[in-house]
């Protein structure tokens, strides 16, 4: 999964050209998910000097979490997304789906800083809700 | 008169009379007030109006019961944790007494939504937001639990001094009360987490101290029917249903039934969702709860649909706001048989897309609203009554002219097609949301015309000779002709006069292939689209910024999105046209690439250019010269409406 991942990154690269670096995104399966829990295998998305990179990590719950995002995932719905010509696209249809679900861990402000708002804005989290 | 006989028969709310079967709700919050909770004279003026309204039962706005400000959701939301706030509130209950209404006032501890001031927010467990305007998560101690409670009935002890009637705790939307109740945001493992009965505790305690406290008064509470955060672990609508009535056993005088959390992945309450879509909910309610009253009118705006419903059981009070926003006069409509003169919420979300931006409210189809303090604002008798000439009958144009010939004034409209509407007309009738909302418009302005004497010229265009021939006759000409699609902006691609113009196509004017280039991703060029494509055409999006939708409304951006996807339309954004051929388009992207989009049509959806012209060619025919709405400046249906009334009040 994380050479899709990669995959997936190099693509968007414009997405997340404004990505602070050693900013990170996290990604998590739902089952795993917890305020604090013993370590578990995650994929992280960190800006690196060259770029974004997929890596492995380890996830010890969203307290002890230092990416700025979350994405918590439906059992398969990763594989899933990434198996598709469109896998950015098909996270997006997740997110509305409830298949899948972001976590925000920074501040607003704090996410611009580091650079996320062009992701968000492209996955339009900031217009999700009930109330739109 | 009427004959809504449901809505409008005599009810009671615990020990009080009321006069019908309407609620108006405290829905959202106005954001006119100050920075520190004090509600001011433009809040006053709008509350006076909203008293005005004829309802049976008026809350009031939402109020936060802490000092701190941890339940703050909203910029300029009003604050009962003092008596220093008292005199306002005062002023507020004896305005909905004086007409004839229960004064209920709301309490609204935002939970997770709040904090607004603050860098954290409130909940019964640290769980992360999902949204990114909301503040991170503190996880209340028990210490902080009963002081939250205690800052509750406190604050309802102070409504009631004030002169309220009731009080409302408010659990809509995911603000504290609903997330304690649902197992998504509340993981504790105490007693107030793990079971529904445990998670209802804190709404338990809650009820049961502010019953003790003020046993004489009604308490409504607002509770979800369905959260829409199910899938993301949130509680089942059983379990809604479950917590709904402990509410009720404890003692609770009436449930309010709502839809939705503000992160919740589907919509509740735009054009998108049909009217009576979540009365099923209420149903349920009804059932479950079956001593308690319900109230409920999530997506129900029509005053006739509530009244069926109230007849045949569904539930006992239709809670109304929106409607009432857009048009405070609707229930003496209602009740005169005047409905076809209603102004109708066309449920664009103007008010709740300013909310989330921090700024005040303020609605489409009602530019007085927020304005009530000002005189300026007020339809009033001319002074001088004129010959008033309209050129255009879309929006502005016609806004105007109801306004004017309100005032008085002798008002004639000038259109160059057969109908009223304009340009909104062929935007209505391809909007894949909810057609009716949009045309109702075009409705209400054919309605008002004829019942205000408006004189309505079709088939006329007016332009040097045309003003020539009527020379002298009219006072003021306000030009309102709109915009049309910049063609020229493409007179040096080679080509371009195998291009389309996309309203034209839109208006039925021009017929379009069914292999369709659209040119622009704008607001116009989406619906287009999404219409052809919907009709069996293929159809591809090209939009010169980085992504579509930039004219959109902040609410239903999402939605263009989501409908170009799973209408499968191709969108290649950061791309410009370069040529246009019997093949179809090439296009060329920020890259420099090349690539050639087969079509027969190729449609030019943008830029907007305004329709001016006619300022100067009548600048020295007539005695005053105004203009309103898109032919200053192309925007949308909210500016024409608003310059269109302005306007009128002014001249």
């Amino acid at each position: 999964m994380l050479a899709q991942c990669q995959q997936l990154l190099d693509r968007h690269a414009d997405l997340f050209a404004e990505i602070e670096e050693s900013a990170s995104l996290a990604i998590v399966p739902r089952a795993r998910v917890a305020a604090l829990c013993r370590p578990v295998p995650m994929i992280v998305w960190v800006r690196e000097p060259e770029g974004m990179a997929a890596r492995a990590g380890e996830f010890g719950g969203f307290k002890a979490l230092s990416s700025d995002l979350l994405l918590v995932t439906n059992d398969g719905t990763l594989e899933a997304a990434l198996e598709r010509d469109e896998p950015l696209a098909e996270i997006k249809r997740q997110l509305r789906a409830g298949g899948m679900l972001f976590m925000v861990l920074r501040r607003k402000d704090e996410l611009r800083e580091h650079g996320w708002e062009d992701f968000l804005e492209w996955l339009g989290m900031p217009f999700v809700g009930s109330c739109r | 008169m009427t004959e809504l006989k449901h809505l409008f028969k005599p009810g009671r709310l615990g020990r009080y009379a009321t006069r019908n079967m309407i609620k108006y709700g405290a829905c959202c919050v106005s954001n006119y007030n100050t920075r520190d909770g004090f509600i001011t004279p433009r809040e006053l003026a709008r509350v006076r109006v909203i008293a005005g309204t004829g309802c049976g039962i008026i809350t009031n706005q939402g109020a936060y019961p802490d000092p701190k400000g941890e339940g703050k959701s909203y910029f300029r939301q009003i604050a009962l944790f003092d008596d220093k706030f008292l005199p306002q509130f005062e002023m507020i209950a004896r305005y909905i007494h004086d007409a004839g209404s229960v004064a209920i006032q709301q309490i609204l501890h935002a939970g997770r939504y709040g904090g607004i001031d603050l860098g954290y927010c409130m909940q019964p467990s640290v769980v992360p937001q999902t949204l990114p305007h909301f503040r991170p998560p503190r996880e209340m101690s028990k210490d902080d639990i009963r002081r939250c409670i205690g800052e509750h009935v406190d604050a309802a002890k102070r409504a009631i001094k004030a002169g309220f009637d009731g009080v409302e705790v408010t659990s809509f939307m995911g603000y504290l009360l609903a997330s304690f109740n649902s197992r998504f945001t509340n993981q504790r493992t105490d007693e107030y987490g793990g079971s529904v009965e445990n998670r209802g505790r804190f709404m338990r305690e809650l009820i049961d101290g502010v019953k003790q406290a003020l046993p004489e008064h009604p308490l409504i509470v607002r509770l979800n029917g369905a959260e829409l955060m199910d899938q993301w672990g949130g509680n089942t609508e059983d379990e809604c249903f479950e917590l709904m009535e402990q509410a009720a056993r404890a003692g609770v005088d009436q449930i309010s039934v709502t839809v939705g959390w503000q992160e919740a992945p589907e919509s509740s309450i735009g054009r998108d969702v049909a009217p009576g879509h979540w009365n099923y909910l209420a149903i349920r309610a009804k059932k479950t709860c079956p001593g308690t009253q319900i109230a409920f009118g999530n997506r129900l705006p029509d005053p006739d649909m509530a009244d069926e419903c109230i007849g045949r059981g569904e539930f006992d009070v239709w809670e109304v706001c929106r409607p009432l926003l857009a048009d405070p006069q609707l229930i003496h409509k209602a009740a005169e048989g005047r409905l076809d003169e209603v102004r109708r919420c066309i449920g664009s979300l103007n008010c709740l897309s300013r909310l989330f931006r921090d700024l005040p409210y303020s609605c489409t189809m009602n530019p007085a609203l927020g304005h009530e303090v000002e005189p300026e604002y007020a339809i009033t008798p001319a002074a001088v009554k004129k010959k008033i000439m309209v050129i255009g009958a879309g929006p502005a144009g016609m806004e105007y002219a109801i306004t004017a010939a309100k005032r008085g004034h002798a008002v004639t409209v000038y259109e160059k097609h057969d109908r009223i509407g304009g340009n909104l007309y062929a935007y209505a009738s391809r909007d894949l949301a909810r057609p009716d909302d949009l045309m109702s418009v075009v409705r209400h302005y054919e309605v008002m015309a004829k019942k205000l004497g408006v004189e309505m010229k079709f088939n006329t265009e007016a332009n040097a000779k045309f003003m020539r021939s009527v020379l002298h006759q009219y006072d003021v000409c306000i030009v309102a002709s709109g915009a049309r699609i910049d063609m020229e902006a493409y007179a040096g691609i080679e080509g371009h006069e195998r291009l389309l113009d996309a309203l034209a196509v839109a208006h039925g004017r021009v017929p379009a292939g069914m292999r369709v280039v659209v040119i622009g991703g704008g607001k116009i060029g989406l619906v287009l689209a999404e219409s052809l494509r919907k009709s069996g055409a293929e159809v591809t999006i090209v939009e010169r910024e980085k992504r579509i939708a930039g004219d959109v409304m902040p609410t239903f951006k999402w939605r263009h999105t989501t409908w170009v996807e799973e209408l499968g339309i191709p969108v290649h954004t950061s791309s410009r046209l370069k040529r246009v051929t019997a093949e179809g388009a090439l296009i060329v992207d920020a890259k420099g690439k090349e690539t050639l989009l087969p079509a027969d049509s190729v449609i030019a959806a943008g830029p907007r250019k305004a329709n001016q012209e006619l300022f100067t060619e009548f600048e020295w025919m007539v005695d005053e010269l105004h203009g309103c709405g898109d032919a200053l400046m192309p925007r949308g249906i909210d500016a024409a409406i608003h310059e269109g009334y302005r306007l009128g009040v002014r001249i």
